[in-house]
């Protein structure tokens, strides 16, 4: 997916850059069409990848484990493992208004069937909801009434894999809603089948539509909207920030009161799609059925948003399918190594009753979670399964090297004053006194270690003349520096609360007996299953004083 | 204490090992009503008892044999001290036939309890959290009344309130800036940074005026310890058995009596003074006598308060006596006592004796054969608690795992002070007052690991 952003991205910016390096994200919008058929050639390229395309009708179990599946075509697939992304078109209804079809998405057909017989195995099963904006026309846009937001100079790629971004990035346009969009918009509440009620799955907090906002914000006076155009070539313009299933009457006069889109031509109307999903608690870590052997779940069937949280979740349970098709132990990202372990473990502990969208305000182990390090995190899991090339793992290590040795460097040389004070009075920093190492001044949040570069003596130096060649590795460096004090006390977390984590349950561990703990919590903990004291510890409505029980049981 | 939790039923005597009118057999768990019911014979079954109900019966033992009278109050969870179902049995108080009474209920197959189970059965069926539970100890041991007082408060939940309140408008600051993280690329500010310094300033003085009520309680909980020192021969050790109103340590003229260092407590309005009466401090030979003023110095380092006692009558003492303030520990923790004020005559008392060393040491007059001056001493002794600036309003941290973790949460929370204040992006600071949270999580035992639950069960006493 990274490789396919970076070949196919017409737009890229890392978001939250006022924030420390652990809040960078690097967002990317690809060329639509692009994407697709980007994707599709790789897939059909691969090698030992066989694609069919049809529907399933039925899934075969026997004692417990899928043998095969069968689809509408008539064709019997017999398997050791399934994974299930059904995204939204599992019994999909589409709303527009009082408007309603079947559908998991624009011309595309909703599927039937396979719900009912997941639901007959006894899965217990739900209702979500999520939504998409108005698609405009390009031509019809007044670009002069909106904020041109470029893409990033020197964009960073998604994947280690791909050297530099060649494509040519295009402008996205920021522009707001109105008071008057805002009650012409009410208008069509009695019309919304969010409000009247006909809408039965719960949608997202993070990315609500237009009318959730108004209904949830009352007090603001404008929401942001950004204008991004599909393609280098595409005449349709994405409305972000308007996702909405109001009557497209509604939709049409509103849209028209947003500064730039006053003579818009809407090309299509948003509407909200209403699916079934399979609420989370009812998997393994591995995204696996704690149910049926073989049986794997991905993606907004499981109850979070598309993008990026879907295809994490694509990624683990393809692995685990084929560990454990080869008789390996499945392969489980812990919280504090990637934000997929959070978001695995969040829909497992703490379920869902909206689509869950990945934060970083859900990950307490932010700090050491960054992008920039992704690679030293978790490249090397990755070659272990033989996803990442040699080349790849090659380049890391030497990567790594570099910036160890920087570090080294940092860390026991030091500079005279009549050296350095120059370059901290230019930086607008306090000059020293006597000999500093380059690491505590670096420390100094003033200071970059660019600053220090220009002092010859350090800039010439080996160690830190081979991060010249080296962006990705100089910016570790300076944060990993920088922040040295801070990741550390993060780390210490980690080990003190590691404790609770290696306190396991045992499999068969009849949580009912244990009367002391509230019946809220015995029902939880029976459903979720929890493998450890610290994983029972973060399913939601398991107290404290629960835990305090349950650790005294564990303990015998 | 590793065992596993059942509701098994146990049992201890509740009150002390020795004679007594009374004693109290506690039973508690599943089993316990019926257990008792079995060996008792009264005009009623125990087991159609209603909740908080007294029975006067005879305990008999398996044979059917007559052990005792008693009376048993049935207890009904969750309404009992352990909520469980309970049974509080008063038998006669006697060391054999109280005895005779536990052993019997054992033999019915309720199991003996071990040190704490009662309290932490509380605590695990959720009637009180860990800073109740150690209440209960600290209320068991309270020698005082300010003591029990502070120990009552903390069991009615008052102290984790005020931790709750503390964490939870810590989680709220949290929240909020972990929330922005989200919304950053919006420009949503949702607390701008002077609020937050605010709270994190306010918060802060809340937890430090706890971690200094920890001195107070703790004077409270074990009292002020007192080293009586001075030259040999000026009356120290008169001086210690005026305070106690006793004859405990040898009184005579002959300089350097006193080779040992005695201990002895006293209770002044509600507080206990530990005193220690020392040898007289002088160059000498003397083996014994060398190492008497060795334990002197020692127990001097120790205490909390330092009585010196000047022989008021010779004049050339008093330069040793200057000499001997500058081994205070704590400058503003010194009484200077001028003994055998009745040999002096009033006048030269006023001019000569009174302001001649610095005006901060409080002074008094005393005469410990006489008893003059000996209630001021009492009442000097008692303003060194009040030196402390703080009163016994309740809120006091008395144990010390209470006090590190306030001073944990508040080395964390000044660290996020400095990061905001230094314009450092938030979740820096989420991660300082996170750890405060999980500090300040530990006093009520929500973050609790096992071995802090066994070593807090485990100071008490079996039967409660």
């Amino acid at each position: 997916m990274g490789k396919i952003a970076d070949a196919t991205g017409i737009h890229f910016r890392m978001l939250n850059k006022s924030k420390g390096p652990a809040i960078w994200s690097p967002r990317c919008q690809s060329d639509r069409e692009w994407y697709s058929r980007d994707a599709a050639r790789r897939i059909l390229g691969q090698e030992n990848l066989t694609t069919i395309r049809d529907t399933i009708v039925d899934i075969c179990i026997e004692n417990r484990r899928l043998t095969a599946i069968v689809t509408g075509g008539g064709l019997r697939i017999d398997c050791r493992a399934v994974v299930i992304c059904t995204g939204t078109f599992l019994n999909a209804i589409m709303h527009t208004g009082r408007y309603t079809s079947t559908g998991g998405r624009y011309e595309e057909p909703a599927s039937s069937g396979l719900s009912y017989k997941l639901a007959s195995l006894g899965l217990k099963m739900g209702r979500l909801k999520t939504g998409t904006p108005p698609r405009v026309d390009r031509h019809s846009i007044d670009y002069d009434e909106t904020e041109h937001q470029e893409g990033d100079k020197d964009p960073i790629p998604f994947s280690f894999q791909t050297k530099e971004i060649r494509n040519p990035q295009i402008s996205m346009f920021l522009t707001h809603t109105n008071s008057k969009t805002h009650s012409i918009l009410q208008q069509g509440f009695d019309d919304s089948p969010m409000f009247t009620g006909r809408i039965k799955g719960v949608g997202p907090r993070y990315c609500p539509s237009i009318e959730d906002k108004l209904y949830r914000f009352p007090g603001r006076e404008r929401h942001q909207i950004f204008l991004e155009p599909e393609g280098y070539e595409s005449d349709i313009v994405y409305v972000n920030g308007f996702s909405t299933s109001l009557p497209q009457e509604i939709q049409q006069r509103a849209i028209r009161t947003i500064p730039g889109l006053q003579r818009v031509k809407m090309l299509r109307p948003g509407y909200a799609v209403e699916y079934d999903y399979f609420p989370p608690h009812q998997l393994e870590h591995s995204l696996k059925s704690k149910f049926v052997e073989g049986l794997y779940f991905a993606g907004q069937v499981n109850g979070t948003s598309g993008y990026e949280e879907a295809a994490a979740q694509g990624l683990m349970a393809g692995i685990n399918a084929a560990l454990a098709v080869r008789g390996q132990s499945p392969f489980i990202l812990k919280r504090n190594e990637a934000y997929i372990g959070v978001l695995i473990d969040d829909l497992i502990n703490k379920g869902t009753d909206e689509p869950y969208r990945i934060f970083t305000s859900r990950a307490e182990y932010r700090l050491l979670l960054r992008q920039d390090n992704a690679d030293s995190r978790l490249m090397k899991m990755g070659y272990e399964f033989g996803l990442v090339p040699n080349d790849s793992i090659k380049r890391l290590r030497q990567k790594e090297g570099r910036i160890q040795r920087a570090k080294e460097f940092l860390a026991v040389h030091s500079v005279r004053p009549s050296v350095v004070n120059p370059v901290l009075e230019r930086a607008g920093s306090q000059s020293i006194t006597e000999n500093e190492t380059l690491g505590k001044l670096l420390k100094r949040p003033e200071i970059s270690i660019s600053d220090l570069m220009s002092v010859e003596s350090i800039g010439q130096s080996d160690a830190m003349l081979a991060l010249l060649s080296d962006r990705e590795a100089m910016d570790r460096v300076e944060i990993e520096v920088k922040y040295e004090g801070y990741l550390k006390r993060q780390e210490e977390q980690i080990e003190h609360l590691k404790r609770n984590e290696s306190i396991a349950i045992p499999h068969d561990f009849v949580f009912d007996s244990v009367k002391s703990i509230s019946k809220e919590g015995r029902e939880r903990l029976a459903n979720v299953r929890p493998r450890s004291l610290g994983q029972a510890s973060r399913i939601s409505g398991v107290t404290s004083a629960d835990i305090s029980v349950l650790m005294i049981h564990l303990r015998s | 204490m590793a065992r596993v939790y059942h509701d098994d039923t146990i049992v201890a005597r509740a009150t002390p090992l020795g004679e007594g009118a009374l004693a109290v057999i506690r039973v508690s768990g599943s089993n316990a009503i019926a257990a008792v019911d079995v060996l008792f014979r009264g005009k009623s079954s125990l087991s159609e008892a209603a909740g908080y109900t007294a029975h006067y019966g005879r305990l008999i033992n398996l044979k059917g044999d007559h052990i005792d009278e008693i009376i048993a109050t049935v207890f009904r969870k969750p309404l009992s001290y352990t909520g469980e179902d309970s049974v509080e049995i008063s038998c006669h108080g006697g060391i054999y036939i109280s005895q005779l009474v536990l052993d019997t209920i054992v033999s019915s197959g309720v199991r003996q309890a071990e040190p704490g189970e009662f309290t932490k059965r509380a605590f695990l069926n959720g009637r009180i959290d860990l800073s109740q539970a150690e209440a209960v100890a600290g209320l068991i041991s309270a020698r005082s009344e300010a003591s029990r007082r502070i120990s009552l408060n903390q069991l009615e939940g008052k102290f984790s309130q005020k931790i709750a309140e503390i964490r939870g408008r810590l989680l709220d600051v949290c929240s909020l800036i972990e929330l922005e993280l989200d919304f950053s690329e919006e420009g949503i500010a949702l607390l701008p940074r002077e609020e937050v310094l605010g709270l994190i300033n306010l918060l802060q003085n809340e937890i430090e005026q706890m971690i200094d009520s920890y001195r107070v309680g703790k004077i409270y909980r074990d009292g002020l310890s007192v080293a009586i020192v001075g030259k040999p021969n000026a009356g120290k050790s008169s001086i210690f058995n005026a305070l106690l109103a006793e004859n405990r340590a040898i009184v005579t003229d002959i300089p350097g009596t006193t080779r040992d260092s005695l201990e002895e407590n006293v209770l002044i309005d509600g507080i206990w003074f530990r005193l220690h009466d020392t040898a007289g401090l002088r160059e000498t030979n003397d083996p014994a006598e060398i190492e008497g003023v060795a334990r002197a110095r020692s127990a001097l380092k120790m205490a909390d308060v330092m009585l010196l006692v000047v022989d008021s009558f010779l004049e050339r003492e008093r330069e040793g006596t200057l000499a001997l303030l500058e081994e205070a520990q704590r400058p503003d923790r010194v009484i200077v006592a001028y003994n055998k004020i009745d040999l002096c005559e009033p006048k030269r008392i006023e001019t000569g004796l009174l302001k001649m060393i610095a005006s901060h040491v409080d002074e008094v007059l005393v005469s410990a054969k006489t008893g003059f001056g000996v209630s001021t001493l009492r009442q000097k002794l008692l303003s060194m608690v009040a030196n402390d600036g703080l009163e016994a309003s309740g809120l006091q941290v008395m144990n010390v795992r209470h006090r590190d973790a306030l001073c944990r949460a508040l080395t964390a929370l000044k660290s996020a002070f400095n990061t905001v204040e230094n314009g450092v992006s938030g979740e820096f600071a989420a991660l300082d007052i996170r750890m405060a949270i999980d500090s300040l999580a530990e006093i009520v035992g929500e973050i609790s690991s096992d071995e802090l639950l066994n070593n807090i069960f485990g100071k008490f006493c079996i039967g409660k």
